[in-house]
């Protein structure tokens, strides 16, 4: 019903924070891992710099002499040396719709679909940086650490002042690493036909993505009635209704179709789509991510749960 | 025009419109109401799905018969209606006669006919019909004429009540001449209610005009508003005695207010009606001293001449000491020599009659009871001591009648008209040949005049006139063969008067006489009531008298106007003979006021002692009569396009409200929960604030209030009267600046009910004439601020409308300001004194006029004793706390940016708009330095104490 300015940034970050508390560390389970040279903590199950102990193998002449383990080797009558495990660290590029139409916010719920989403980026966002992941606003540069998280909020608040950045939608063709992932959150409104080039050209990099729509109840129930005029939150669209509660089941129909064509676009790329209403507390989704993220699905690839989108109404979770 | 019952329409052609209605109906059934407006993102997904629904929106049923009902007044105004539209209507077609009283009887509700007459002018007017507009009472215009409407508006204007009964007989004759062949004649009598006899022949001669075709329409006043008439008569022991008369109706009550020549009330009685009554009595209770000093008498809220009675020496109440030289012979009461001479005077004096028989101490106790007259019947000679002491009272203006009598033939003294003949002459007697002599008539010149002697009036025996003195003494009255019967001399400024006869009927048959009576009255009413008193004022009038006594014609002195205001006589005003005063009638040469010089002035009224006032009953027949309210027919347009503009209004908050849609609803429900608690916040501070102080003056007035000198006058809430002491008080500013060493600043008004008075020295007060009473805590806070020194000058501006030569009423501002402040605890009262400091605080000043010229300025008197004054000065420094005046200062005063006068001055000229400011500059002075002027009178006793 009400569209609001998104709530200052320090609130959204410290909501995040104790979002992230709550949830355990996240290790993004790589099926395949990078092969940056980033240190991390993604063992690569080859020999190379690190801190666990790999293996140990006879010393060949090419070796340097400080690399022997003369511990082991003072057990036998050959030298050995002590090879590590290479450790690389996992890059996770996340990208928050700020447009104008994410400013909207519902009677039917306390936030806006924008608080919503910087809230689970940056949750997400803490418990990478707790997995020892490197985390980078799409667009930016990737860092580990504390820092890596404030960097992420910083990006959010710079580009949340840039008006580029609230006309556009759609996430920005960037260059990323291959084998990282990409987590984008947005309500996803815009013709599936735009979408499907964008998200096309960040997937043949090797990107692995997870989109996260992020919806206002309202957007799926229509909840209005009488004589209405809708205006689109961006581009100047408007449309008069004279009941608007005579369009409910045919806008319905509309937007469950809009997110079947977003879905079959993720089919064909591997990619997994999960939506979230404003008015279901953030916990669940976060959750829901996390779980996804973290691999512990057998199969982190996105299998469309068909009865529940049939059903119309995916309640947060996973859909 | 066409009508419906009580309705009428003036263009009912516009009624045709209604057939519209339902066309706007239908085009509001399809124009939809503004839409609510809602950001959604999904607009996108929203597109071609609303087309089905678009045209099915429409306005809610009652904004639509809302709208409706806007159009269907708007048709209904246009289209003229007017409520009783018969009321409106002139019947005929010829010339409209509008036949006014404009006796004295109409004056009271003078406003109403004139509005009636106007109204009939309107009518002429809109149906283009001539116009004669005439008064019964008849004034000098007459000449019958057809008037446009313009000039029977001046007429109307000009028309004007006139103090006496109208004449209609004399005007249905004029009428009936006139309008001999008229046709068409529509007549209107607008009656004061009253029939002076022949009212009802004037009705039928008014429809009997032009050929009897005429229509006539008879306005009546409404019951219990008739006319009131007022006389007063003596009633025992001097009680002024007044009577309300009028012609029936329902009950209804009043009050009777007596006025001073001067204006000052002095006395207030109620009297009521009983429903049908036609008389109501009502008497004044007041001491004899006061009683006299009432000069006219009115009905309050009455402005007609009947409600007004003047009263003239003739009805003052005075005392008469009567002394005999015989010892009262109670066994034999028919031979005491007073038995006449009291019973005469009784009625209408109070006679005091000497206690004992020691002659010296009877004239010593009667004299220092403030006799008018002191009759002495057949004392000789009197005792030394007695003798001056009764030439000093006559010298001062008492009237001494003596009779004659066995001691005075023998031997008189030097208080008589001229010296007597020792010894008597008897008339008739068994020894002489000449019969008892019969009175001649009165001279011109004699008091008496207009008496007529009965014929069986005889006098046997009488005292003469030493001839050789014989021209010192006027003769009042003479028998047949000339010699004098009454002889009277001027002594000082009384007079002495011999009746040559004795008091009782031993010489002559007069005292038994009517005669008698009307002599001795016409002595008692020409003497002064309090010698001593009217000293000044006796001598100054003694010339007029005489002409008077010359002529026996009484010149028109004041006389009413038809609303009881005493104004100067016109020209035409014929002079009255002095005998016929008592039967003459009011007329248009001789209204009612006062005729004569001012010491013996006779009053004419109109409602006399036998006057009854009829009611005037209208025949019935082809007559209408009609009230003076509800004559006009209602314009119901102004109404219906009231209604539906506040419909229109309605109908706009609605389409408001529906576009603004919950984001209305939110921010009002946002709206009062933001002000609720602020609310409560005021509520508090306020009630705070309340209870501190009743004067709620913040720091910054009070400093600008104090930091340098003002002036104040009292905002009175009319635009006009503040503008003008704003004015006036600048323009004293600057005569202050500019003269003496205060500076004021610019003058401030204040509202006394809510700011502190405590900062001004001196505060102007203007009397509004509507000024209500104030509350019980502003006029303790007004005491308070008198009783600490602060001074009020209140200005009831009304000089010029109190009545010339200071004769009747208050002016309106007085009673104003008597309501204002007459639950104040106000000191005694007295006109600037002589010496007093205001009369040379700065200039010298010896009367105080401002704008008008003539009013007095009252101050606070004087204590009598010493430690009352001790007490005053001690609270305010002996400065009075009250000036009241009628002279408008603050118009005198008044001056623009350029200084010049913005109000003339009456009578005029610069002197007096000098002396205007000059009193401006003494009051200031008065109000800020005190008595310091008084004091310069001690300062050579000062010095001399000090050694120098």
């Amino acid at each position: 019903m009400e569209t609001e300015t998104t709530s200052p940034l320090h609130e959204l970050e410290a909501h995040a924070h104790g979002l992230a508390a709550r949830m355990p560390s996240l290790l993004v389970a790589a099926r395949r891992v990078s092969h940056t040279v980033a240190h991390g903590i993604h063992g690569r199950r080859r020999r190379g710099p690190g801190e666990t102990f790999w293996q140990f193998r006879h010393f060949e002449d090419s070796d340097a002499a400080e690399s022997i383990d003369w511990r082991r080797s003072a057990t036998s009558d050959h030298l050995y040396v002590r090879e590590r495990e290479w450790e690389a660290a996992h890059t996770v590029w996340m990208w928050i719709d700020l447009s104008a139409s994410m400013a909207f916010r519902s009677h039917l719920s306390a936030t806006s679909k924008m608080d919503r989403a910087i809230v689970l980026a940056l949750a997400m966002g803490e418990l990478l940086m707790q997995g020892g992941e490197r985390i980078a606003f799409m667009g930016g540069r990737p860092r580990a650490g504390r820092a890596a998280v404030n960097k992420l909020a910083l990006s959010i608040a710079r580009r949340a002042g840039d008006p580029a950045f609230a006309q556009d939608s759609l996430p920005p063709v960037t260059a990323l690493g291959q084998f990282s992932e990409c987590l984008l959150f947005s309500d996803f409104l815009e013709p599936p036909e735009d979408l499907a080039p964008r998200l096309e050209q960040l997937a043949v990099q090797g990107v692995r993505g997870h989109l996260m729509q992020i919806l206002d109840p309202a957007e799926e129930s229509l909840p209005y009635e009488g004589r209405t005029e809708f205006t689109a939150a961006e581009g100047g669209e408007r449309v008069i209704a004279g009941r608007a509660e005579s369009l409910r089941t045919r806008f319905h129909e509309r937007m469950v179709a809009h997110r079947h064509a977003i879905l079959a676009e993720l089919k064909r790329l591997e990619w997994s789509l999960l939506v979230h209403h404003t008015d279901r507390p953030a916990e669940e989704a976060l959750l829901a991510s996390h779980t996804r993220l973290a691999g512990l699905e057998h199969d982190y690839r996105y299998r469309p749960p068909a009865e529940t989108i049939d059903a119309g109404l995916p309640k947060g979770g996973d859909a | 025009m066409m009508s419906f019952g009580p309705i009428g329409f003036l263009q009912p052609l516009v009624l045709g419109a209604l057939i519209v209605l339902p066309a706007i109906w239908w085009l509001l059934r399809i124009t939809p109401p503004r839409p609510k407006t809602i950001v959604f993102p999904p607009t996108r997904l929203l597109k071609g799905l609303e087309d089905a629904e678009q045209t099915s929106a429409h306005s809610p049923w009652w904004l639509t018969a809302l709208r409706i009902a806007m159009a269907a007044l708007l048709i209904f105004a246009l289209s003229g209606p007017v409520l009783h539209p018969d009321r409106d209507a002139l019947p005929g077609s010829g010339p409209v006669l509008i036949v006014a009283d404009n006796g004295w009887a109409a004056a009271s509700g003078w406003r109403e006919r004139q509005s009636l007459i106007d109204t009939y002018i309107s009518r002429a007017e809109r149906d283009s019909r001539p116009i004669i507009l005439m008064g019964t009472a008849g004034s000098r215009e007459t000449r019958i004429s057809a008037m446009s409407p313009q000039e029977a508006r001046e007429a109307a204007a000009s028309l004007q009540p006139l103090p006496f009964n109208p004449d209609r007989a004399r005007l249905a004759e004029k009428l009936g001449n006139e309008f001999k062949g008229q046709e068409g004649l529509a007549a209107v009598w607008l009656s004061d209610g009253l029939d002076y006899g022949g009212g009802s022949e004037f009705a039928a001669a008014l429809s009997a005009l032009a050929g009897g075709e005429a229509s006539l329409a008879i306005a009546l006043p409404q019951s219990g508003a008739g006319t009131l008439g007022l006389r007063t008569a003596k009633g025992e022991k001097g009680r002024l005695a007044a009577q309300v008369i009028r012609s029936g109706g329902n009950a209804r009550g009043g009050t009777i207010q007596a006025f001073t020549t001067r204006g000052e009330q002095l006395g207030e009685v109620a009297f009521s009606f009983a429903k049908g009554a036609t008389a109501a009595d009502a008497a004044f209770e007041l001491p004899l001293e006061i009683r006299n000093q009432i000069a006219r008498l009115e009905i309050a809220g009455e402005t007609s001449a009947g409600a007004v009675h003047l009263l003239d020496s003739r009805s003052r109440w005075r005392r008469v000491g009567v002394i005999s030289g015989e010892a009262r012979e109670l066994a034999q009461p028919l031979l005491s020599p007073l038995y006449y001479v009291e019973r005469a005077l009784s009625p209408y004096t109070e006679v005091e009659a000497a206690k004992g028989s020691n002659i010296a101490s009877s004239v010593e106790e009667l004299l220092q009871r403030n006799l008018s007259v002191l009759i002495l019947a057949d004392i000789g000679k009197l005792v030394s001591g007695s003798l001056e002491s009764i030439e000093s009272w006559v010298k001062r203006g008492g009237t001494l009648v003596r009779f004659a009598g066995p001691r005075l033939e023998k031997n008189g003294d030097r208080l008589l008209p001229a010296a007597l003949r020792r010894g008597g002459r008897t008339l008739g007697g068994s020894l002489s040949w000449s019969t008892p002599q019969r009175l001649s008539p009165f001279e011109n010149s004699s008091p008496f005049y207009g008496l007529k002697p009965p014929a069986d009036v005889t006098v046997r025996r009488q005292v003469l006139t030493d001839p050789a003195a014989v021209r010192q003494a006027k003769v009042w009255a003479r028998l047949k063969d000339g010699t004098p019967l009454v002889s009277a001399a001027r002594r000082g400024d009384g007079w002495i008067v011999l009746f040559h006869i004795t008091a009782n009927s031993d010489w002559s048959s007069l005292p038994m006489s009517g005669l008698f009576v009307e002599m001795l009255r016409r002595i008692t009413e020409r003497s002064v009531t309090t010698p001593g008193a009217a000293k000044a004022a006796g001598r100054a009038q003694a010339p007029g008298d005489a002409a008077a006594q010359q002529t026996g014609l009484l010149a028109p002195r004041e006389v009413l106007d038809g609303f009881g205001r005493l104004i100067a006589p016109s020209p035409a005003v014929a002079p009255i003979e002095a005998g016929k005063i008592d039967e003459a009638k009011p007329g248009p040469t001789r209204p009612p006021g006062y005729y004569g010089s001012a010491s013996s002035a006779r009053a004419l009224n109109i409602i006399r002692a036998r006057s009854v006032l009829e009611p005037l009953s209208p025949p019935s027949g082809r007559s209408r009569q009609i009230g003076y309210s509800e004559l006009e027919a209602v314009q119901l347009k102004p109404m219906l396009l009231a209604a539906a503009f506040l419909l229109f209004l309605a109908d706009m908050i609605i389409m408001l409200v529906f576009s603004a849609g919950g984001r209305l609803v939110s921010m009002i429900r946002r709206g009062a929960a933001a002000t609720a608690p602020a609310l409560l916040v005021l509520a508090i501070m306020a009630q705070s604030a309340g209870a501190q102080q009743s004067g709620t003056t913040t720091d910054a007035q009070a400093l600008e209030a104090t930091l340098s000198t003002r002036l104040a006058f009292v905002v009175t809430g009319d635009a006009e009267i503040d503008r003008v002491s704003l004015a006036g008080l600048s323009g004293l500013s600057r005569v202050l600046k500019a003269r003496t060493a205060i500076e004021p600043a610019e003058p401030v008004g204040i509202n006394v009910e809510t700011d502190e008075l405590a900062f001004y020295p001196l505060l102007y007060w203007p009397v509004r004439e509507n000024a209500n009473p104030l509350a019980e805590k502003t006029l303790a806070k007004i005491d308070a601020y008198m009783k600490q020194g602060g001074m009020i000058v209140f200005d009831t501006r009304d000089y010029q409308r109190t009545l010339p030569g200071g004769v009747g009423a208050q002016g309106p501002g007085a009673t104003a300001l008597s309501r204002l402040i007459g639950d104040l605890d106000i000191p005694p009262l007295e006109p600037v004194p002589e010496n007093h400091v205001l009369t040379k605080a700065f200039y010298l000043l010896r009367n105080f006029p401002g704008r008008w010229d003539g009013g007095a300025l009252w101050v606070e008197a004087t204590p009598a004793s010493e430690a009352d004054k001790s007490a005053r000065s001690r609270r305010t420094d002996g400065v009075s706390s009250l000036l009241i005046t009628s002279n408008d200062f603050a118009a005198a005063w008044a001056l623009d940016d350029r200084n010049r006068a913005l109000f003339p001055v009456v009578p005029g000229g610069d002197i007096q708009r000098e002396m205007a400011f000059r009193v401006g500059v003494n009051i200031v002075m008065y109000a800020l330095t005190g008595n310091y002027k008084a004091d310069q009178v001690h300062v050579p006793a000062l010095l001399e104490r000090l050694g120098q």
